[in-house]
């Protein structure tokens, strides 16, 4: 049953992010100067913990509920409802590479590079006009409207800048 | 209510009607853009109005707030990401509609019922001005307490058919307005060093990100197995 396999990865997903969480509270954020119960460390904390006994009780109902792996019409549903793995990470990855991109390159160099690789990979545009068109253009409109016409500040490189 | 009609009329000379399109359309612009909110659009019309003169200069930034607020609906609608916070709400029936081929059904209903919830809220506030400033200024940690409290139960009524899941979601946006600043000692938490991470995450960037990302990958897998 599909949703049986998405709250387990769900779950899973939930348990792995509240150990990070709870481990990084306890290594990065000290307990406060006051000496009391609650200090900065406290809240993160509590919240941390909750998110693993809600993320654990998901995961037991989930093992405890009737398992039927069939859909009533005969289809499986983990088919029809597969969990889709590889947009997801690469949409995760594209995101990350962006903002690493945006901080070192700025975004004059950033913004093409990201939108030509998203259209190779994701969208799997062949057409060079088009991958040439859609990065360049995409870029240099967002560039001449917000840096240019809006003032709005654009993201400047700190390995290199162009902007 | 004399005051209310010579600023009624004040309000209706062609030089404030014209700020306030204009500032309405610059709004409805960076309302519908995601990521650009009207906070940025009143900030660009701020000085602007220093060049005008009392009455519109208030209605530019007037019509600004008002147009971003209503323009927020228009990504929510047609892209399923909301461009305010308020219309977070928007996208869970806007988008649906825009699915099935009525966008414009959907973007025509969002503009009417803004309008008609600003007219409303604005009769509401001239009526009730003064009880409300004084239950405002009334308003201390007791009551933020009980407010939140009453934001957690909504979780139960809003969260469908699991209980659980509602949990976990309030949780999660718990855990995320904990990062930055600590605001009773100052110590910055899951900062990372960062000089941005420290005023925490703003609301906007986070329904974005809750909203756009799973719209993109859902977008990008149709794509990929048609």
């Amino acid at each position: 049953m599909a949703g049986r396999i998405h709250n387990i990865v769900l779950g899973l997903i939930l348990l792995t992010l509240s150990g990070v969480w709870v481990w990084l509270v306890v290594d990065t954020i000290p307990k406060g100067f006051g000496g009391g119960d609650i200090g900065p460390r406290a809240f993160p904390l509590m919240f941390g913990i909750i998110l693993a006994v809600l993320s654990a009780l998901l995961l037991l109902k989930t093992f405890m509920a009737r398992s039927s792996t069939q859909a009533s019409d005969g289809s499986f549903d983990g088919y029809l409802f597969a969990i889709r793995w590889t947009p997801a990470a690469l949409v995760l990855i594209e995101i990350a590479a962006y903002g690493f991109l945006l901080k070192t390159c700025g975004f004059v160099i950033a913004t093409p590079i990201v939108v030509l690789f998203v259209m190779l990979v994701n969208l799997r545009t062949t057409s060079p006009k088009l991958l040439l068109g859609m990065s360049l253009g995409v870029t240099v409109s967002c560039w001449l409207i917000f840096e240019k016409a809006l003032g709005i500040y654009l993201a400047n490189g700190s390995w290199i800048n162009l902007g | 209510m004399e005051n209310f009609f010579s600023a009624f009329a004040l309000a209706l000379t062609p030089m404030s009607i014209a700020a306030i399109g204009l500032g309405s359309l610059v709004g409805l612009i960076f309302g519908s853009i995601p990521g650009l909110t009207f906070t940025v659009a009143l900030a660009l019309a701020l000085p602007i109005s220093f060049s005008l003169d009392t009455v519109p200069a208030i209605g530019l930034l007037l019509g600004t707030y008002i147009g971003g607020m209503t323009g927020g609906s228009v990504s929510a609608i047609l892209l399923g990401i909301p461009g305010t916070p308020s219309a977070a709400a928007t996208v869970l029936d806007g988008h649906p509609m825009t699915k099935n081929g009525d966008a414009s059904l959907a973007l025509g209903t969002a503009v009417i019922v803004s309008v008609f919830g600003g007219i409303f809220s604005l009769v509401i506030m001239i009526v009730s001005v003064d009880l409300v400033s004084k239950v405002a200024i009334s308003f201390g940690p007791a009551e933020i307490f009980a407010l939140v409290l009453f934001g957690f139960s909504t979780i139960c009524g809003l969260c469908g058919r699991s209980l659980l899941k509602g949990l976990i979601s309030g949780v999660l946006g718990l855990m995320i307005m904990t990062i930055g600043l600590d605001v009773i000692e100052g110590v910055p938490r899951m900062t990372f060093g960062s000089i941005n991470m420290l005023q925490g995450v703003n609301l906007l960037v986070a329904l974005i990100g809750l909203f756009a990302v799973p719209f993109i990958i859902e977008a990008l897998s149709e794509r990929a197995d048609p």
